[in-house]
């Protein structure tokens, strides 16, 4: 990479290139200080995680920025109670910080309960809350014997590591919710075809953004599947309490979730799989590893209807999107995302296109994530961790990338250096997920790569 | 009391329980933002958030979202460790990562609660980075930026006030870093009042914004040298936050006041400082005036015509000269639009929300033309007092028409069933923030149309005839 430009010492190990023999990617650590991570904290990791739980109050226990700033932040979509949408905060002030806020934590919380009625509730303690020392768990423990329902602390002070730390937050409190219920079919609010099928699987990682749970949940209902909870994507506190009763749980989002599917694999015996619903291939796959786990041996009927899915899904999806690699082919892609595993996917996703991959990166992959991309990747694709603006805009010059796929932040360093963008986080409003979301993705991919726009940028350099 | 008089009190500092339970749908962001916002304009500035890597991403993806334009903010990513043995060290590690890749002219560093609550304020800052009394300071900043970079701390914990605490600290911070009081100085400023610069033989004019749009900022500075006067904005990122293609590859974003100029505030002829009744604390103009003698002009956002005119009142003496004849013409047709739309305007009722320069000067500027403000309730930090008061109010008699503010108010408009008409920050959810206007006759003017259309909209949309003449 010194050939490159001069990275920060100290991030050097972080950035590699596909093919090297050298490859060995660090990963995993805090950011370096100055470095202008894309990383958001530890907090972070646990809001997205267990925000879009929709029934439940959740409440964050710090000064009011925490708050203000994931308000509403994703479009986690809930067919039914809207409260994650809302916003709450003890909203601290100095003579909390001197005097404790676990009188205010008490109050705000018995006021939301009786207020909205939630059937849990969660407290995200920010910073300070680790600093001035107050008993989150206790004030929860005494607000759920008061109410009746759980009240669940979350771990997530901002500096108590990496986002990934707050993923772990997040699984923790709802490890602790799993198995304090039982099913019930009558309530099932999916197909009710298969409100009473004998096979059930619960949906990790997935958080139903732009409605993309439903179609997830769909391929595996047309399956015979019962999709006993989707954790956390129009996620309700009582399916998520029964989650203990599934067959299997199907890991989507590895990065977030992996570690509560090891919960529950040593607490309840049951299995997981991992699975990608980002791409024709990935997506097809996703639906094989359900067919053919070990917990359903025995149901030779799920590979054959997941096959007659794929058929049908992928018929009525090539045509547009053979069309449209027609008008990408050849082009050059980077993509920086949260998690790793999605990336894969997309190098895939983008791969069907005809686009190849310059630049591939993620904020929280681990060892094997990287691996898995070395061996993916074309040779030379340089690969990064836990990156920032600087080398990114470099990496994206230097590689001569026409579209950029990552998230809000990334989305200015594409437009001023003139690139195209597509949004594959927080703020997409269109599914990306399944054979339809990779329709929805090649569109995208189209309406910024060819827009008329760059020529006029292009004239401009040329001046 | 009159709604104007209520806007004028800022929200009072905590004490205890009694004055809110908890806080629902914040219509305020933390103080370490508007910080950030403020240093964005200081000419190839950087923002240091001393704190956790989180706050600093945040405040950039908040930001980002709105203005769309890059803003990077680095952080010094605190870690466990640093919270028990402090964070000097990953502090020096940040800024000198930061100038080694970015290489700024300027660096101002905002404490987060975090630091705050283990004490690392700004003075302690200043400590462990070695830096920079004031007077070093601004010997760095008459130097024009050829050396080192000025680094400015300011102590913005989240748990004190609101995003507008940490803008205002941040200007008086940076004032105070670049203009040491007159009998300190260090030879060069001996004289401070000396003109220098590109001023010529005239003194410039201090202008402290609140936190305006970029468009505002720019028709704003256009107003001021259509006095003929030099305006020296601290801050002004009317370019690096609402600026064209990079062509060249670039890590800073062009425009900014430079350094240097902030080191000529203190031979200013006159400050002006925008925006609702500041504490002397939090005032920029407050320590010019004090340090250097510098006289404070006081007055409110100009919005709407006597708002407006007291800031030209105030330009035409210091400049000497008349309202200059093209804002005259856009005084006049203001006026005239006033006459001709008076009726639709009259007697509705708009719930203002947020930021409290804006709420009191939308407040004056909608009695101006007929129309009833409806404040917030309690401290006016979040979305349930602001509906709370609206409730109030439409029980009391008539519904409320209109809501107006940032983008975060949309959920309370389809609430109350009213129109959103987006001002302020953040607007997230519709496209043009950084270009909207309120400000002098020009932004007035805009702001009147808008109202009046979205008023036109509402009476159109309900009508059964779908008259197509209003």
């Amino acid at each position: 990479m010194e050939s490159y430009f001069a990275l920060l010492k100290g991030r050097r190990d972080q950035v590699a290139r596909a093919g090297e023999p050298s490859m060995n990617i660090a990963c995993g650590s805090p950011s370096l200080a100055g470095s202008v991570s894309q990383r958001a904290c530890v907090f972070c990791g646990s809001r997205v995680v267990l925000y879009p739980i929709a029934d439940a109050v959740h409440l964050v226990h710090g000064p009011v920025g925490c708050a203000a700033y994931t308000w509403d932040i994703r479009g986690s979509v809930s067919t039914g109670p809207q409260l994650h949408r809302l916003s709450f905060t003890t909203d601290l002030r100095e003579t909390d910080v001197i005097f404790g806020g676990e009188k205010r934590l008490y109050a705000a919380l018995s006021a939301l309960i009786e207020e909205h009625r939630p059937r849990a509730a969660f407290v995200y303690a920010t910073c300070i809350i680790g600093l001035i020392g107050d008993d989150v768990a206790a004030v929860c423990r005494k607000v759920s014997a008061e109410r009746g329902i759980p009240v669940l602390p979350v771990h997530s002070e901002g500096f108590k590591g990496t986002k990934k730390d707050g993923y772990r937050a997040a699984c923790a409190a709802l490890a602790s919710l799993v198995g304090t219920a039982e099913p019930r079919s009558a309530d099932y609010r999916g197909d009710p075809a298969v409100a009473r099928s004998r096979l059930s699987i619960n949906i990790l990682g997935e958080f139903n953004l732009a409605g993309e749970a439903r179609i997830i949940r769909g391929y595996y209902e047309r399956m015979g599947i019962r999709v006993q909870s989707i954790m956390t994507g129009d996620g309700r506190v009582d399916e998520i309490r029964a989650a203990h009763r599934a067959d299997l749980d199907v890991v989507q989002c590895s990065g977030s979730m992996t570690y509560l599917a090891k919960t529950m694999r040593d607490g309840w015996g049951i299995p997981f799989v991992q699975a990608s619903f980002f791409g024709l291939d990935d997506a097809a796959a996703a639906l094989y590893a359900v067919a053919s786990a070990p917990a359903f041996a025995g149901e030779p009927a799920l590979a054959e209807r997941a096959a007659a899915i794929v058929a049908e899904e992928v018929d009525k999806v090539l045509p547009e999107i053979r069309a449209i690699r027609r008008d990408l082919e050849g082009m050059r892609a980077a993509i920086y995302v949260g998690g790793a595993f999605k990336a894969r996917s997309l190098v895939k996703a983008l791969r069907l296109l005809g686009v190849s991959t310059a630049l591939v990166g993620s904020q929280t992959g681990d060892k094997a994530d990287y691996d898995d991309l070395d061996a993916l990747c074309d040779p030379g694709t340089i690969i990064v961790d836990d990156s920032n603006p600087a080398e990114l805009s470099r990496f994206l010059k230097m590689k001569r990338v026409q579209i950029f796929i990552g998230g809000v932040k990334e989305r200015p360093i594409a437009h001023k250096l003139g690139i195209g963008f597509c949004d594959h986080n927080h703020e997409r409003k269109i599914p990306l997920a399944g054979f339809e979301g990779m329709v929805n993705f090649a569109r995208e991919l189209r309406a910024s790569a060819m827009s008329p726009v760059w020529s006029l940028l292009d004239r401009e350099r040329d001046d | 009391m009159a709604a104007r008089d209520r806007a004028r009190s800022t929200p009072p500092v905590e004490e205890g329980l009694g004055r809110y339970e908890v806080t629902r749908n914040a219509c305020v962001v933390c103080s370490p933002l508007g910080a950030t916002i403020a240093f964005a304009g200081i000419e190839r500035g950087m923002t240091l958030l001393h704190g956790s890597q989180g706050c600093a991403t945040y405040i950039r993806r908040y930001a980002i979202s709105h203005f769309r334009e890059p803003l990077d903010v680095a952080s010094s990513s605190f870690t466990e460790e640093s919270t028990v043995f402090g964070g000097a060290d990953r502090l020096r590690l940040a800024l000198a990562n930061l100038l080694s890749e970015y290489r700024p002219a300027f660096v101002g560093i905002a404490t987060t609660c975090l630091a705050e609550t283990i004490g690392e304020d700004a003075a302690a800052v200043r400590k462990a980075l070695g830096v920079v009394d004031a007077t070093s300071a601004a010997a760095k900043a008459a130097s024009k930026g050829k050396d080192d970079p000025l680094v400015v701390a300011v102590s913005t914990p989240s748990y004190r006030g609101s995003h507008r605490d940490g803008f205002r600290a941040a200007l008086r911070a940076l004032a105070e870093a670049t203009n040491p009081p007159i009998a300190k100085g260090p030879a060069w400023s001996a004289s401070p009042r000396r003109a220098s610069g590109k001023g010529g033989s005239s003194r410039p004019v201090a202008v402290f914004p609140a936190m305006l749009s970029p468009a505002d900022l720019r028709s704003l500075r256009s107003d001021v040298e259509a006095f003929g006067l030099e305006a020296i904005f601290a801050t002004d990122y009317s370019d690096t936050l609402d600026g064209g293609p990079w062509v060249e590859h670039r890590l800073l974003p062009e425009g900014g006041t430079p350094v240097a100029d902030l080191a000529r505030l203190g031979s200013a002829v006159a400050s002006i400082e925008l925006g609702a009744e500041l504490s002397p604390r939090l005032s920029a103009a407050a320590f010019l005036e004090e340090a250097s003698g510098v006289p404070r002009i006081s007055l409110g956002l100009p919005v709407g015509i006597r708002a407006t005119d007291a800031l030209m009142d105030a330009l035409a003496k210091l400049s000497g000269r008349h309202l200059p004849r093209g804002l005259e013409a856009e005084r006049s047709r203001l006026l005239d639009s006033y006459v001709d739309a008076h009726k639709h305007v009259f007697g509705k009722k708009a719930l203002l929300y947020g930021d409290v320069d804006f709420v009191e000067a939308l407040a004056a500027f909608l009695l101006e033309i007929g129309m009833i403000p409806v404040l917030p309730e309690g401290e006016g930090r979040d979305f349930h007092q602001a509906e709370s008061a609206a409730r109030a109010s439409a029980e009391a008699g008539g519904p409320i028409d209109l809501v107006i503010g940032n983008g975060k108010g949309y959920k309370t408009a389809v609430k109350l069933g009213a129109t959103l008409v987006r001002v302020g920050f953040p607007i997230h959810d519709r496209f043009g923030g950084q270009r909207v206007r309120v400000l002098g006759y020009g932004g007035s003017q805009e702001l009147f149309d808008r109202i009046v259309n979205a008023l036109i909209e509402r009476k159109q949309d309900e009508s059964e005839v779908g008259y197509t003449y209003y």
